[in-house]
């Protein structure tokens, strides 16, 4: 670079655009009574590195939110009706199968509840993990095999030689995680969606589990999509939280505004609900009633059959989802004060 | 308070599927239910929570051991005599979904220990089984419906009215609430709560889950392999957890507040095969603080409260 001017690099500040962009995403389901919705004008965005949690009862759709990311929701009976999910500016709505399965556990990796129904009974723990990098990397054996050994060692198995060679069944539900999460991991994706990744583990177990979670989002700087209905554990290791009420997104925020100002009367109940540790109390505050079964969700604000601050126009409007504070958005038209 | 129940040295070891090994599912587990209080029994899955609870019922037969109920040891009744002792003494199950038979109507189910126990007629019955459903806050036309019909909530109310049905004294809890959503939670412990009360109930609430134990219970029994690690009155376990494995069972619960969020110490390894336990004190290849002694001699109870007010610990820390 001797002689001729020198062109000094430019910076241009630009806010970092996010990895996952999901933009009014609305899913319904066929059901012998029509077409069901199940997630009505979902958006979200998640910035690279950040982890996010996604929490809400049974049934309020995060699941299908998060396996339509994936495209993993069967169809028939599950469609997309509307919406945009751009990943790394590609939408991923929009992309073929061979596009998309190149993207699914390659930049985008998935661990699930149960990884005794989601690991293969038949096959060896090596077997499923050299599947990823066949499919994905096209390594052969002996690279496979270093890769795998490498991996289980990173989540924090011990004897992972030994280990390739046994079966699912033959390994304690913490290991067999650990096992979902290597291989979730395998291809170092930008991208994790962990769906209820500790719910059927032990206490005990549980925090091993999100110990690791929290160290391999550090070591590899992915971003994360936790998936939960524990407010507990969204409060241990995100940084912001997406709260989720019968198909839609009714509050956003950081864990700390969201813990210590919850906006929506929602999100009040669910946080005074349960019992904590060290604070007994003689009778504990409830939501009355139950979550609308999809189909059976009231006009305007679905929470508001259940809400002690609802108006008139909580009945009748659908809440505008808006910022009270910068970062935190709520859809309500009376939010706590 | 006036003693309701005693278990004594109970033991129930089922033989492993390979039929060589024995599982210590319970081994050698004593414990005190006093009128109108809660026991909690507090641990983590294939502890042997369950079993311990199906056994005081004889749900399940225990290999040996006493279990003193209101005076009378259970497993000294024949049949018919227990059969009758039954109506004292109800359960009430995890899961909602599997507890209630799907082809039997409400009405049918909340109706039928009733009929077994031939308490009432054919025209009090629908009475009695409408008293029933309000008390647990069901509507009274669920009589002609059917379990699907309902929310797992609703129907963990279903299950609490047919154990009501008899006015046990006694009802063993298994994990009442662990299936249920949050929100819904949080109503289940409140009823069960206000029952005790209208009631005069007794609960045994076995629970993987500190925090609800800690809400509804007055002593509680932290279980490790079969064993009772530590038992003592809520607010002395609470205050003073001794055992290094209740120790880190109350580290493990996820705080819901950012501001606490732990720097904590994270339990080494899972609960160890129950077939072939480790020698010394079961929990010592996991624990912190095992010392020399903890891997070859088995700890006994030390009583580190009064002899009131009893806080026993099982480890040789004490």
């Amino acid at each position: 670079m001797s002689g001729g001017p020198v062109c000094a690099p430019r910076l241009i500040v630009m806010p970092p655009s996010p990895l996952l962009e999901v933009d009014s995403l609305s899913v319904s389901f066929a059901t012998d009574n029509g077409r069901v919705r199940v997630v009505e004008e979902v958006s979200f965005a998640i910035r690279q590195g950040e982890t996010v949690g996604l929490v809400g009862e049974s049934g309020c759709g995060k699941s299908v939110a998060a396996m339509s990311v994936m495209r993993l929701n069967p169809s028939p009976p599950c469609y997309v009706d509307e919406g945009r999910i751009l990943f790394q500016g590609d939408d991923l709505l929009t992309l073929d199968s061979v596009d998309m399965r190149a993207i699914r556990g390659d930049r985008i990796g998935m661990v699930f509840q149960e990884p005794m129904t989601s690991l293969n009974p038949t096959f060896t723990i090596g077997y499923q993990i050299a599947e990823v990098f066949q499919i994905h990397r096209g390594m052969d054996a002996a690279e496979t095999q270093r890769e795998s050994i490498d991996l289980l060692g990173m989540v924090g198995i011990g004897a992972a030689e030994r280990r390739l060679h046994q079966y699912p069944h033959e390994l304690s539900g913490g290991l067999r995680q650990r096992v979902m999460i290597a291989m979730a991991l395998a291809c170092r994706p930008d991208l994790l969606i962990a769906d209820e990744p500790t719910t059927a583990l032990d206490v005990t177990v549980q925090q091993q589990i999100l110990e690791l979670l929290r160290r391999l989002q550090a070591d590899i700087g992915m971003s994360v999509l936790l998936i939960s209905h524990d407010l507990g554990i969204v409060a241990e290791v995100c940084e912001r939280v997406l709260v989720m009420y019968a198909g839609r997104i009714v509050e956003s925020a950081t864990v700390d505004a969201l813990f210590q100002h919850p906006q929506h009367p929602y999100t009040v109940g669910l946080l005074a609900a349960p019992p904590r540790l060290g604070q007994r109390r003689s009778a504990l505050p409830t939501i009355p009633g139950t979550v609308p079964p999809p189909g059976q969700r009231s006009a305007g604000c679905h929470f508001a059959d259940r809400c002690a601050r609802a108006t008139e126009r909580c009945r009748a409007e659908t809440p505008v989802f808006e910022s009270v504070a910068p970062g935190h958005d709520v859809a309500c038209w009376n939010p706590a004060p | 308070m006036s003693e309701l129940l005693r278990v004594r040295e109970l033991t129930k070891h089922f033989v492993s599927r390979r039929g060589k090994g024995r599982i210590r599912a319970v081994d050698g587990v004593s414990l005190v239910l006093r009128r109108g209080e809660t026991l909690g029994v507090v641990g983590e899955s294939g502890c042997g929570k369950s079993t311990l609870g199906r056994s005081i019922l004889r749900l399940l037969e225990p290999d040996s051991g006493e279990i003193v109920f209101d005076g009378e040891d259970l497993l000294t009744l024949g049949p018919s005599a227990l059969r009758a002792k039954r109506r004292d003494m109800q359960m009430i199950f995890q899961d909602p979904f599997a507890s209630l038979d799907p082809r039997l109507t409400i009405g049918s189910i909340v109706g039928e220990p009733l009929v077994i126990h031939r308490i009432g007629d054919r025209a009090s019955r629908p009475r009695a089984v409408f008293d029933l459903l309000e008390t647990v806050g069901i509507e009274a036309d669920a009589v002609r419906r059917y379990p699907h019909e309902f929310s797992g909530g609703q129907r963990q109310r279903i299950g609490i009215a047919r154990a009501l049905a008899l006015r046990p004294r006694l009802i063993v809890a298994d994990e009442p609430v662990s299936a249920l959503d949050v929100s819904i939670q949080s109503q289940i412990l409140n009823l069960m709560a206000e029952l005790r009360l209208r009631f005069g109930l007794s609960y045994i609430f076995i629970s993987h889950d500190l925090a609800v134990v800690e809400h509804l219970s007055d002593t509680v029994a932290v279980m490790y392999l079969g064993r009772i690690v530590e038992a003592a009155a809520i607010e002395d376990l609470f205050a003073r957890p001794s055992h290094p494995y209740t120790q880190a069972l109350i580290a493990a619960v996820p705080e819901p507040d950012p501001a606490r969020r732990a720097t904590r110490t994270v339990l080494k390894g899972e609960l160890p095969d129950p077939e072939n336990p480790p020698p010394g004190c079961p929990f010592h290849p996991r624990c912190p603080k095992a010392m020399d002694a903890c891997h070859s001699i088995v700890p006994k109870d030390a009583n580190i409260g009064f002899a009131d007010r009893p806080h026993v610990v099982r480890c040789h820390l004490y």
